[in-house]
């Protein structure tokens, strides 16, 4: 009991030492009851542990974080997969081709199949719009200086649509549709878009 | 040479169950003191040191080496002890209930029986963190941290508690 009497009383020093001079009673009152209250701690009864440890399941649960861990590599274990996974993705790069694996756009225009013996910096771009009472729909955009009556999409089909495959080459592209020789529309479905200076949005391509 | 907490934690989650018997002897008097104190029943202390120590073993996988495992396992019996014993008043209708059938329930005694009976007076809110202080000898920070309560309101419910058991016990404040 010395070192627990030891700590309650430093603890009651400790507490009073900014009081203005606690009367000595009170602070020996306050250190009997305390000595007091630490005897009485009570022990486990006989049998408690034999009972705790005849109830324990069969296996604790592991944790989120030792799953994660055991996951994870160790110190020093990191740089094989590392490299590994570096490699994979540069051998990926150099077959397909960094072009392919540019972000397009989420819909159409979408970059399609190539020949065998197509260059790797050319792409074909399946374009598509609807315009379900249009007599002619072309496709003009910084690719062919804007010209119109080059690249005439096919359609109308069934559902209306118009559509053009056409071969670009790696890079940013903007364009729009002409429809009828007369209306500019743009590509609802494109990936981005930039004023074009005359009240219209270019529609972005990047491959 | 002691085996460390921690060690026998990992040796546990290794899949040795014995390991955990360490751990048990270690700090069953201190959850069961615990337990105790908030309870005032021998039986309903027990039950909850048992439950306290299965909950733990358990979780061990959740268990951070770099914590205090007594403070950890404290946590979890205040957690269970607290949904078990969700409001004071509740029980405290409970024993009226009872008493009204079959006469008052007093604690059965464990030493002495005059400190006992005077804690059971004290409010469980301020009795638990007096006993965490000054019978486990946990430091403010870790009362506060086994009770999830700020330290300014650790200390302030051990002075309450403290200056209420000397009037308890001696008749007039301190």
């Amino acid at each position: 009991m010395t070192n627990e009497n030891d700590r309650i009383h430093g603890q009651l020093g400790r507490e009073s030492a900014g009081d203005a001079g606690p009367a000595d009673d009170r602070m020996e009152r306050y250190r009997a009851v305390l000595e007091r209250l630490a005897a009485s701690r009570v022990q486990a009864p006989d049998g408690l542990e034999d009972r705790i440890l005849g109830a324990l399941p069969d296996r604790p649960r592991a944790g989120w974080r030792r799953r994660v861990r055991a996951w994870w590599p160790g110190r020093g274990r990191w740089l094989a997969p590392a490299i590994a996974g570096a490699a994979a993705v540069l051998a990926v790069v150099a077959v397909v081709g960094p072009g392919r694996l540019a972000p397009g756009p989420a819909s159409a225009p979408r970059p399609v199949a190539s020949a065998g013996d197509e260059p790797l910096d050319r792409v074909a771009v399946r374009f598509e719009v609807a315009a379900p009472g249009a007599r002619r729909v072309e496709l003009v955009g910084s690719f062919n200086d804007w010209r119109p009556g080059e690249i005439v999409l096919d359609g109308p089909d069934a559902a209306g649509r118009w559509t053009a495959t056409v071969e670009l080459p790696a890079g940013r592209h903007e364009y729009l549709f002409l429809v009828d020789g007369k209306q500019w529309v743009t590509d609802p479905r494109a990936a981005a878009y930039r004023p074009d200076g005359f009240g219209r949005e270019n529609a972005l391509l990047e491959l | 040479m002691e085996i460390s907490d921690a060690t026998l934690v990992e040796q546990c989650l290794g899949g040795r169950k014995d390991a955990f018997a360490g751990l048990v002897r270690r700090y069953q008097d201190a959850v069961y003191n615990l337990a105790y104190r908030w309870t005032g029943d021998r039986d309903a202390a027990a039950d909850l040191a048992q439950e306290t120590f299965i909950r733990a073993y358990r979780n061990l996988g959740s268990f951070r080496a770099d914590r205090s495992f007594r403070n950890w396992v404290l946590a979890i019996c205040a957690n269970l002890a607290r949904n078990r014993f969700r409001s004071e008043k509740r029980r405290q209708r409970a024993q009226e209930a009872h008493a009204e059938l079959y006469g008052p329930v007093e604690p059965a005694p464990l030493g002495d029986s005059t400190l006992d009976h005077a804690l059971t007076r004290i409010p469980e809110k301020l009795r638990v963190p007096l006993v965490l202080k000054h019978v486990e000898g946990l430091s403010y920070e870790e009362v506060a941290g086994v009770l999830g309560i700020g330290v300014s309101a650790a200390k302030m419910r051990v002075k309450r508690a403290r200056d209420q058991l000397v009037v308890l016990l001696e008749g007039t404040p301190p």
